[in-house]
């Protein structure tokens, strides 16, 4: 296992982890948000899943299927789950494969312009995205007294019994 | 593999800390609900534990220790932030990352992990930064890898 593969693994587990924290949450609790961040914790969730499903599609270098996660059309939070465990499966393979960090990749921007990347900086902003928003729903929960679940990556190397 | 990802972390380190080492110094006692503690706070934070991953890893502190007590200025912490974020550049060259080293307390950790988690609480607690600057009035710098790739110019994408 490659030191991106275990970052990459470490992502998989935590999105699903807050995905599934979050989908489990009373409406009122999924509606709260605190200043200086995205929005709303259902609102964050769903961009963060979106958002990934748009790295994996730009890495395969096909288009977002059509059951994938989208902000302006998922409101269902149990597909938004399922999902997350999809594309942890689609990174977990991505993962093992040689990956080069220098090939070039094509991606769609939000301007619908064709914009060219290393796959390495692809990569280090879906890791950065998905720190961001769960730091935010942290954020939010902490604003609320909402007990987060503890999702670092020291959580996680302790159930994978990578840490004594 | 981890290039990109580290030397966006670095990149994203020394960005919010020039651009905190410019705004007026009161808004770096400032806080928002949620976040960590203060903007000043969360940095040292952020750089402190950075020296200690790295310290794990090599066994060396790289710069005098920054402990909680004890506040650095905003350019001490650049110098720490400058040197570790080289050192892990090498670490991700040469180190195995099932390596196993020892952390506090006797625990033992992979260096994979330790990695991750450096990448993961530097996300984690810029964000917090830039949460409070946001919910202070503050338009942050943008810190993002999309930000990095555009400002090495190897890249195209936008936000």
């Amino acid at each position: 296992m490659s030191d991106l593969s275990v970052a990459i693994e470490y992502d998989n587990w935590a999105t699903e982890k807050v995905a599934q924290f979050c989908a489990a949450l009373p409406a009122a609790q999924r509606s709260l948000t605190t200043p200086g961040t995205m929005g709303t914790v259902e609102a964050t969730l769903i961009h963060m899943v979106a958002a990934k499903e748009r790295y994996a599609s730009a890495l395969r270098g096909t288009p977002v299927p059509d059951d994938g996660v989208r902000e302006t059309t998922t409101t269902d939070l149990g597909q938004v789950v399922a999902r997350a465990k999809e594309l942890s499966e689609w990174f977990s393979a991505y993962a093992k494969g040689p990956i080069d960090i220098e090939g070039t990749i094509t991606r769609r921007g939000a301007d619908g312009a064709t914009q060219k990347m290393p796959a390495g900086i692809l990569i280090a902003q879906f890791l950065h995205h998905g720190n961001e928003h769960r730091a935010q729903l942290g954020s939010i929960f902490g604003a609320h007294g909402v007990e987060p679940p503890h999702y670092s990556a020291f959580n996680w190397g302790h159930e994978l019994g990578k840490i004594d | 593999m981890l290039e990109h990802v580290l030397r966006h972390n670095t990149w994203a380190n020394l960005t919010l800390l020039d651009f905190c080492r410019e705004v007026d110094p009161a808004l770096l006692d400032m806080t928002a609900r949620g976040t960590y503690g203060t903007v000043y706070g969360t940095l040292q934070h952020l750089i402190g534990a950075q020296q200690w991953y790295v310290q794990l890893i090599t066994g060396e502190w790289l710069g005098e220790r920054i402990r909680r007590t004890e506040p650095r200025t905003i350019d001490e912490l650049v110098t720490v932030a400058r040197a570790t974020g080289e050192r892990l550049l090498r670490i991700a060259e040469t180190e195995d990352p099932k390596r196993r080293v020892e952390m506090n307390e006797g625990r033992m950790s992979t260096v994979g992990v330790i990695l991750a988690q450096l990448v993961h609480h530097g996300n984690e607690h810029r964000t917090q930064a830039t949460t409070i600057l946001g919910a202070n009035g503050v338009e942050p710098p943008p810190i993002s890898a999309w930000g990095y790739g555009r400002a090495m110019k190897i890249s195209e994408a936008e936000e």
